[in-house]
């Protein structure tokens, strides 16, 4: 803001040369006694600027500002050790608080699950996804094995031109079409949870680690499988617990999880070479009709073609599935130099899909229905060599060089000081 | 901003408004120094802090700088050696910076690397060197 002259400007001009509103002291060392805020006031008004108008008051008051502020020396230390107080707790409130929010990674293992359709449940290795649980691929022995998260099957139903009603189920390569003889409202239910609503997903993230907690809760049975991860450590656990209303008929728990095109190195020194293949064939989808008449499936055609397209191609998947037990399998991938080592307390079963490049590691349980921890460990800059003298695989990787077999004692030794 | 503030009142007040800037330059330097290790190592600084809270955090304390600015007297110094060195150094870390996220580009990202290195030199000695010719004439 300008200064305007007036008629005050004159003794204003003579105060202030008096006062010296430069602040210079000639003296630094000698504290000077700090004027009152009142007694400011007394010699402005003693200059008689108190019947002048509001104009030459507020550059009255910036005058008197800036005295006092002269006599305001800040303390710098003070300054400096606050402000640092507040940065550091500033960064501790990030740290505990903010993260896992957002798209930010738990490092280096970070599990993402959605409670959506099929319950998938992402693994990421240094933010990058590594593999896939699955509810769906998951499988739960109670009084018979189901897969652990699957859906509700309805019948559908369709109509000739008489009123006559049928019902078809669509494979990979057909269609199944026969008459409806029993209830269409029937369920047939796949899987022990079948609803979205079913499902309970609790994250809890700390500076030490990460507990990604879900839930599954129906009327017969409670799971919760609960995944642990430390930060830092390129690995994580994963446990289930169950309460059934039948504890005696509980049976083993299968960990189901999807891996692109990965061999499996066996813990016996043999490879299985992944050998699957998925080949779009000539062939169309065909209706395989039970006791039908010609006439009558050409009727009905037009009318499931509605909602299944029958021109479409047959898919068809071919690949080995093995059954065995091992003390642990690794998952080696060449394009990147990394592999992913499975195994659990014990030995355990294994279920290896090539087909499907689904894999499942099976977990036994105690008496108080507590699963054995599975481990997943991921190896960086891997290298691998079978060494028959020791009948042990030797690993060269970021984190550890050795063999697998003292690796997994060294994990499981380090986990129980982790946690 | 004004309040009708008693001496004692005063003296914290200040106090706090040094804190408000000093805080404020502090976050903002490690921000921008985390900002650019994150464009390297995208993973390692995502998995210790979430850049989006810590943003805020430093609009908050630039905010509250800007509203209660510490009042300074400005002093006209004369550039030294030792300020051209830091403008040259900063200008090579600049271009290498540059460099290392443009290199894919090919012969481009060198120039682009050199011209973008230049540019800091030339801005920061200008900022340096600029005089202030607005005079105070409000008294």
């Amino acid at each position: 803001m300008a200064w305007e002259k007036d008629e005050w400007d004159k003794e204003y001009l003579a105060w202030k040369e008096a006062k010296g509103r430069s602040g210079k002291r000639e003296n630094k060392e000698e504290k000077p006694k700090v004027p009152e805020k009142q007694a400011i006031r007394k010699e402005i008004e003693a200059l008689g600027l108190q019947s002048s108008g509001r104009k030459v008051f507020r550059e009255a008051e910036k005058i008197e500002d800036e005295i006092i502020r002269e006599y305001i020396r800040p303390k710098k230390k003070f300054i400096v050790v606050v402000s640092l107080i507040i940065i550091l707790g500033i960064f501790v409130f990030l740290a505990v608080f903010t993260l896992g929010s957002s798209d930010s990674r738990f490092s280096h293992v970070d599990i993402e699950a959605k409670g959506s359709n099929g319950l998938p449940m992402n693994v990421y290795f240094k933010s990058k996804a590594a593999f896939g649980f699955s509810g769906w691929e998951s499988m739960l022995f109670y009084e018979g094995n189901d897969r652990v998260y699957g859906n509700d099957e309805y019948r559908k139903i369709i109509f000739d031109n008489t009123g006559k009603a049928y019902t078809y189920i669509r494979y990979d390569d057909q269609v199944k079409l026969e008459q409806l003889t029993s209830d269409p409202s029937k369920v047939t239910r796949i899987g022990w949870f079948t609803q979205e609503n079913e499902i309970n997903i609790q994250e809890q993230t700390s500076l030490w680690g990460k507990i990604v907690a879900v839930g599954l809760d129906s009327e017969d049975l409670d799971v919760t499988i609960n995944y642990n991860l430390i930060r830092w450590k390129p690995y994580f656990t994963s446990q289930v617990v169950i309460s059934a209303e039948k504890k005696e008929e509980l049976g083993d728990f299968g960990y189901g999880f999807v891996l692109r095109d990965s061999d499996i190195y066996l813990s016996n020194g043999s490879i299985l070479n992944n050998d699957n293949i998925v080949v779009k064939t000539d062939k169309k989808i065909f209706i395989n009709a039970v006791n039908l008449s010609y006439e009558t499936i050409n009727e009905i055609k037009g009318k499931i073609n509605e909602s299944i397209d029958l021109e479409s191609k047959v898919i068809e998947r071919n690949g080995t599935s093995y059954d065995l037990k091992a003390d642990y399998e690794l998952f080696p991938n060449w394009n990147e130099n990394t592999g992913i080592l499975v195994f659990s307390e014990g030995e355990s079963r294994f279920e290896n899909s090539f087909k499907w490049n689904v894999y499942r590691i099976y977990a036994d349980h105690n008496e108080d229905n507590v699963y054995n921890k599975v481990y997943f460990v991921f190896l960086e800059n891997m290298k691998i060599e079978w060494d028959a003298e020791k009948g042990d695989w030797k690993v060269k990787s970021r984190y550890f060089d050795g063999y697998l077999t003292d690796y997994i004692k060294k994990i499981k030794k380090s986990y129980i000081n982790e946690i | 901003m004004k309040f009708n503030l008693s001496y004692k009142e005063r003296i914290v007040w200040e106090h706090a408004k040094h804190i408000f800037s000093y805080v404020f330059q502090v976050l903002l330097f490690a921000f921008l120094v985390i900002l650019l290790i994150r464009e390297f190592n995208r993973a390692l600084v995502d998995s210790l802090i979430n850049v989006n809270w810590f943003m805020v955090v430093v609009i908050i304390f630039g905010a509250l700088s800007i509203f209660f600015p510490i009042e300074k007297k400005e002093e006209n110094k004369e550039a030294t050696k030792k300020d051209l060195l830091l403008i040259i150094g900063l200008g090579i870390l600049g271009a290498i910076i540059i460099f290392l996220k443009l290199r894919v580009l090919g012969w481009i990202g060198y120039l682009i690397a050199g011209l973008g290195g230049l540019i800091i030199v030339l801005l920061s000695w200008l900022l340096l060197t600029e005089k202030d010719t607005h005079s105070d004439e409000s008294l």
